[in-house]
């Protein structure tokens, strides 16, 4: 006896199909109007101190804004909230199975939900960015305009940390799916936030210094003096590197796991 | 779209273990399209067997093929596969028209397509009236139909149900069975696990019986119930005066082989013939005029004939080799494989 049966789905088509199953998901989420506030928050606090303070360069406003509150903070909490859980989350709610089940392939699913992590974290940052941008210098539109190149140099730093954040929290939430929450922040906390302000060449293991060096921002932390200055396009390498590592990583666990189905 | 290869499920000595606990013990058989009843106790192995057959485990020790390929993470093979899981989880802010579409679309389908086929996957299953709702909301059994759509909406030839029925009121089971069948007939490999044997009964005569991880008969469903008429049972009587029923029970019971008393107001037969020990049972009751509160058999049940499966192979019943060439070792009467069709 023989069936007809629709060939498997390409690669494109699979990484497309969980992308906007992924999307819809997480559009619905708490997680999303979590980020948004946050967002909301930063942007709010940096107009308030724009506005009733009346700095004397808001351009340095600005900068500072963007280095506390985007790098800072935003940078690690949204590429986390959507991306730490990704597939933890599913393992937790037994609803992996319906995604393994399906002839996507793992590859497709892992990179689905990656890609759908990434486009939403950098969207919610990126709105942000410009947001912050057109507010700050809202009633100056020769710095609007003169600022431009420099806000869309930070939105694209952000971008590619986002990236390897995104990438990051993937790794480590298929990789220990019981503790994901926790791994992600551990490493976050204690390498790219923590080690990032240690003198010499200590910080370069941190992603996020990396990526404030290519946004051209000031170096802060500790012995700022001590810290070799290094070209934009090393850095662009190497957090383009550590995130093909860490996303080759996620991959290779997901297409391996067994996710501890028998022990259901 | 093109020509597949027949469906088919195979299992050659296979065994799957979590450390130190074994999950499935050396299972070999080859099922062939149609309906297979997969009959076992709670933490039998059940689960773990569909999930090797449905790629989401890889066997510690041998093989699992379907339709001659190895399942764990092939797409080619995943395309024929659909797999109804036995938890109780959807996701909860879809409807369930967004939920199959989702599948659908992961399965390989346009859109458009795959929204039309979710369509007419619920309708098949009676949730046409409630498939713009959020899933979260549905009963128990709407949620089993929800994710039977999702398990048959991309047409696969390989169906494993894991206690499909579980939760379901009678109109939902209905319509359930009826959905299975027609799949079996068109061809399809249905795996149908439970432990509640009528329902097997209703859907098929092909039962695998799988129990501590081992497969231990294979068969027809008529012979299975005649197995639990014929091993021996316990009859237990809860009365005024249950060592005067003993006495009289036992001295006109040839099949009665021991009588025990659990306690003052207890008596226990343990009998090779339950259908005469019953009646002899009732007639001295009735003749005696004793006061009956309780009269039940604690072992007439599936789960007390796996064990005595089990026991009577000594833990080695009708696995590996002996299984895949249709001989159930922990049957005891011949008859009992003569119909194993999936025999290899």
């Amino acid at each position: 006896m023989s069936r007809p049966i629709l060939p498997a789905p390409s690669v494109g088509a699979s990484i497309a199909a969980v992308f906007r199953l992924n999307m819809a998901r997480m559009l619905r989420g708490r997680k999303v109007r979590f980020a948004v506030v946050a967002l909301v928050l930063v942007v709010a606090a940096t107009l308030i101190a724009r506005y009733a303070v009346d700095p004397e360069d808001p351009t340095l406003l600005f900068r500072d804004a963007v280095d506390l509150g985007f790098f800072g903070l935003l940078a690690y909490l949204i590429p986390f909230l959507f991306n730490s859980g990704a597939i933890a989350e599913e393992v937790e709610t037994r609803t992996l199975p319906y995604l393994l089940l399906r002839p996507t392939g793992r590859v497709g699913l892992t990179m689905g939900k990656y890609f759908s992590g990434v486009a939403l974290s950098f969207g919610l940052l990126a709105a942000g960015m410009i947001v912050l941008h057109i507010g700050v210098f809202a009633t100056e539109p020769t710095a609007m305009i003169d600022n431009l190149d420099e806000t869309a140099r930070m939105i694209g730093a952000l971008g590619l940390l986002t990236l390897c954040y995104s990438a990051l929290c993937l790794f480590w939430g298929s990789l220990i799916t019981e503790a994901s929450g926790l791994m992600a922040t551990l490493h976050l906390g204690a390498i790219e936030f923590a080690m990032g302000m240690l003198p010499w060449a200590i910080r370069f293991v941190s992603m996020n210094y990396w990526a404030t060096q290519i946004a051209g921002l000031p170096k802060g932390g500790f012995l700022v003096d001590s810290v070799p200055d290094v070209e934009v396009w090393i850095a662009c390498v190497v957090i383009s590197v550590t995130t093909l590592v860490l996303l080759g990583g996620a991959t290779l666990v997901i297409s391996k796991s067994q996710f501890g189905f028998g022990k259901a | 779209m093109s020509a597949s290869d027949p469906a088919s499920v195979k299992a050659i000595r296979c065994s799957k273990w979590y450390g130190k606990v074994t999950a499935l013990q050396d299972i070999s058989l080859q099922l062939t399209p149609g309906v297979w009843g997969l009959l076992g106790p709670n933490g039998s192995g059940k689960t773990t067997f569909m999930r090797l057959v449905a790629g989401l485990l890889q066997p510690s020790v041998g093989t699992v093929k379907v339709c001659d390929e190895a399942p764990f993470g092939n797409p080619n093979v995943l395309r024929r596969i659909g797999l109804c899981p036995e938890a109780d989880a959807l996701y909860e802010d879809f409807t369930a028209l967004e939920f199959v579409t989702s599948m659908a679309e992961l399965s390989g389908y346009k859109r458009s397509d795959a929204k039309e086929r979710a369509s007419k996957a619920l309708h098949d299953f009676g949730l046409e009236k409630a498939m713009e709702r959020k899933m979260g909301g549905y009963s128990r059994g709407m949620r089993q139909r929800a994710k039977l759509a999702q398990t048959v909406v991309h047409d696969p030839d390989i169906i494993l149900l894991d206690e499909p029925l579980t939760g379901t009121d009678p109109t939902s089971r209905h319509v359930i069975l009826e959905q299975v069948k027609k799949r079996a007939d068109d061809g399809a490999v249905v795996l149908f696990s439970t432990h509640v044997l009528h329902e097997v009964e209703a859907l098929t005569e092909q039962v695998l019986l799988i129990a501590r991880g081992q497969l231990v008969a294979q068969g027809n469903v008529h012979e299975i119930r005649d197995l639990l008429s014929e091993h021996p049972h316990h009859v237990r009587v809860e009365c005024d005066k249950p060592r005067e029923l003993g006495a009289r029970v036992l001295a006109t019971t040839p099949g009665v082989q021991t009588v025990t008393f659990p306690s003052e107001t207890e008596v226990e037969f343990l009998s090779h013939d339950p259908d005469a020990t019953y009646s002899s049972v009732a007639k001295q009751i009735l003749e005696g005029g004793f006061q009956v509160r309780a009269l039940t058999s604690p072992d007439a049940t599936l789960e007390a004939l796996f064990h005595y499966l089990v026991e009577r192979s000594g833990g080695m019943a009708g696995t590996g080799a002996d299984a895949a060439s249709g001989k159930a070792r922990g049957v005891p009467t011949p008859a009992a494989t003569k119909n194993a069709k999936g025999a290899a």
